[in-house]
């Protein structure tokens, strides 16, 4: 970082403390962000799931979460490399980290100031602190890190290697990478079972999802795909979430435009829903009566009533949607 | 061993000390062997206007996959090394493999010129080391050597052709115009596109032979628009290995119809404006490291390393004949950032890959084409299957 920059982030970090120390929004505003990564745009959808805004951002937004209080979206920008906040309410851009060598997605520590990063380009992942702006940590991974997940007790970290198919362990106390798990192919994403004794992660090029267990770290079993009509090499799952019971599975399965339903407990599939074209994004609203899925090859969003599981809607967004999140 | 030089030049990746491991991690090593003065490096003749991409040693793409596996290493407490093996100009090659594999190398890369590949072929007994072609596309490495230690991680030429002629097939443009150049290459590129139209149900309704030139009383063999205003037909197919015809025809044809094959769409195992799978990342790591785009070459050194890696880490394969057999296992999904996971043919120890069809500056497909299907792998419908060889799966 030049000195520049470093100026540039320590200023504007002292305005950020404020900024992440605000009051929690009273109540969620309903709208669904979605992030578009090959038109560079913020998509933002109302509580009827109509498009009333395209925000302009940095260049390719991927990965997105909520600050704590819900009054800031963090984007990570790849082509840029840049951590960019936006503002939920008033939707304009508040902050950018700079020099955040081809951030992918990332995950934030439940103390609300630790950002868990990957950098696709550099096969490392670092450790971005969104008060002071420093980049306080870098672990070594393989080739193109993508998933990150930290443990809810803020003491593990898992990320994910596409490329070397490994998942890696990091020690938060410690700030060590301890061990590194040989997976099936192009492990993506993460969700961790409510009582964090199982890891589930998607493993895109074998079309499954590998289950780890967290107290040992090995692989106690797996969820293959296999909807009707579609062959193997089509099956490629990406983002995976779970409902808060721990009880049901949702899985994007790439370019077999479904998303799979699984039964938790019993590691069986239950359902494959047909939705857009290659789903990768998957999100819940918190009721769970809601899953927004986006489809990164058709440029648009399926909505999905969980009951009947059936899409309630489509909806167009940007060009190769990514990330879904929702103010609520 | 006293009519060769060694040159060797070792790049290992080490573990990262950020990890305690309890044991040192073991050694795998891969051997890159090459020629001195290898004239298919020579710069390329420039004498005739024709714009030529010299030949790049694609001993960068093996030392990106080197990088690329060192954490797959550090997981599997394996250290992967990468030794470079020149020949000597006039050197022996069958004499440099022997004393390569006295060394006992877990897998050897050949940057060599063909009759070398074979040579070093006969040099090894079959099962007991896996000698990888990165560079040699053409089908007889594939029809005679089968059985042998050679493993091929480049496609063979009837792979592209095949890939163009599925194309064109799920295109409808089944009628096809072929061009042929002089060169004995023009021939049999011409010979394996027919024999790829026919296999996918396409129609060469007319051949016609072209030379370069401007000679008037050769004009129905120069003359693009007198070769292209005749028949009846959807695409033209060009086969000139020398370019300097073929890049004419495009817009100078008299019916409006694509052109593929040496020029407009071309097949290739590589590209580097590939955007699906992954694939953006590799050509970015690469050209960030060795500051061209990656070539096919480049790609079957960097595939052949990981698939190696994988077969040390999913088999605990660490000597040649165990890497070897791994390979050929079928239990190691090799992934390519194609889209398809890949796997070694049984017959012919070629991988099993997509091949990209691009213009110069997009890939427009990539084959096999949907809808093309195979009883075993829809990988299959490109290149030699078992039926169109003598080779029995060993």
């Amino acid at each position: 970082m030049n000195i520049i920059s470093k100026h540039f982030v320590y200023g504007l970090s002292c305005l950020l403390v404020g900024l992440l120390t605000e009051a929690p929004a009273q109540a969620g505003s309903g709208l669904v962000f979605v992030s578009n990564e090959r038109s560079s745009q913020l998509t933002v959808l109302d509580q009827s799931d109509t498009v009333i805004k395209q925000i302009k951002t940095c260049a390719r937004p991927r990965g997105m979460r909520f600050t704590p209080d819900h009054s800031k979206i963090v984007v990570a920008c790849g082509s840029d490399n840049t951590i960019a906040l936006y503002d939920v309410a008033t939707q304009k851009l508040v902050k950018r980290f700079r020099d955040i060598p081809d951030p992918e997605t990332f995950d934030l520590h439940p103390n609300g100031k630790d950002l868990y990063v990957s950098n696709e380009d550099d096969s490392e992942a670092t450790l971005l602190d969104l008060e002071t702006g420093q980049v306080k940590g870098h672990f070594p991974t393989g080739p193109e890190p993508e998933g990150v997940l930290v443990t809810p007790d803020g003491k593990t970290v898992f990320v994910a290697s596409e490329a070397a198919n490994l998942v890696h362990v990091i020690d938060v106390e410690t700030q060590k990478v301890i061990k590194d798990i040989i997976t099936a192919t192009r492990p993506r994403r993460f969700a961790l079972t409510p009582d964090g004794k199982e890891l589930w992660v998607s493993c895109e090029m074998s079309g499954l999802v590998e289950i780890i267990d967290t107290a040992t770290l090995t692989e106690t079993g797996r969820v293959d795909f296999q909807p009707k009509g579609m062959r193997k090499e089509e099956v490629t799952p990406v983002d995976i979430t779970m409902t808060a019971s721990g009880k049901t599975l949702y899985a994007a399965l790439g370019r077999a435009n479904h998303v799979a339903v699984v039964d938790v407990a019993k590691r069986t599939v239950l359902d494959y829903i047909l939705v857009g074209k290659r789903p990768w994004g998957l999100r819940l609203t918190k009721d769970e009566k809601k899953l927004y899925v986006a489809n990164g090859l058709s440029d648009d969003l399926s909505i999905i009533d969980t009951a009947s599981g059936k899409v309630l809607k489509s909806v167009p967004v940007g060009i190769v949607p990514y990330g879904i999140l929702i103010d609520e | 061993m006293n009519k060769f030089w060694l040159a060797l030049l070792v790049c290992g990746i080490s573990a990262s000390s950020a990890l305690a491991q309890s044991e040192p991690p073991r050694d795998m090593r891969m051997v890159y062997i090459d020629r001195a003065e290898d004239p298919f490096y020579d710069p390329p003749a420039q004498t005739d206007g024709v714009i030529r991409v010299e030949n790049r040693p694609p001993i960068a793409g093996a030392e990106l996959g080197l990088k690329d596996v060192a954490a797959l290493g550090r997981a599997a407490q394996v250290h992967f090394v990468l030794e470079h093996h020149t020949v000597a100009a006039d050197g022996d090659v069958a004499a440099d493999i022997t004393a390569v594999m006295a060394t006992s190398p877990a897998l050897v890369l050949l940057d060599l010129p063909h009759d070398d590949i074979v040579s070093a072929v006969k040099a090894v007994p079959s099962g007991s080391l896996a000698l990888v072609n990165i560079r040699d596309t053409s089908d007889d490495l594939r029809r005679n050597l089968c059985g042998t230690a050679l493993f091929h991680t480049i496609p063979s030429q009837s792979a592209y052709s095949d890939a163009l002629a599925q194309m064109i097939v799920r295109k409808n443009w089944k009628r096809v115009l072929t061009l042929i150049g002089p060169e004995p290459e023009d021939q049999e590129l011409a010979k394996l596109f027919a024999a790829s139209a026919k296999k996918f149900g396409a129609k060469i309704v007319d051949t016609k032979p072209f030379i370069a030139g401007n000679d008037p009383r050769k004009r129905e063999e120069n003359s693009t628009a007198l070769m292209t205003g005749e028949s009846e037909y959807d695409v033209i197919y060009v086969a000139d290995s020398t370019g300097d015809f073929g890049r004419f025809v495009e817009f100078r044809q008299v019916k409006p119809r694509p052109v593929i094959g040496s020029e407009g769409l071309e097949a290739s195992a590589w590209h580097r404006a590939a955007e699906r799978y992954g694939a953006p990342q590799v050509n970015h790591r690469f050209e960030r490291d060795a500051g061209r785009a990656m070539s096919d070459m480049d790609w079957s050194a960097w595939v052949a390393v990981k698939a190696a890696a994988e077969a040390v880490a999913r088999n605990k394969a660490m000597t040649g004949a165990a890497v070897s057999a791994a390979l050929l296992s079928g239990t190691i999904e090799i992934e390519m950032t194609k889209g398809i996971p890949g796997s070694f043919r049984a017959w012919d120890h070629q991988l099993r890959q997509p091949i990209m069809l691009h213009t110069a500056d997009a890939v427009i497909a990539m084959a096999p084409i949907e809808g093309f299907l195979h009883e075993n792998s829809v990988l299959d419908t490109l290149g030699l299957s078992d039926r169109d060889t003598n080779c029995k799966a060993k």
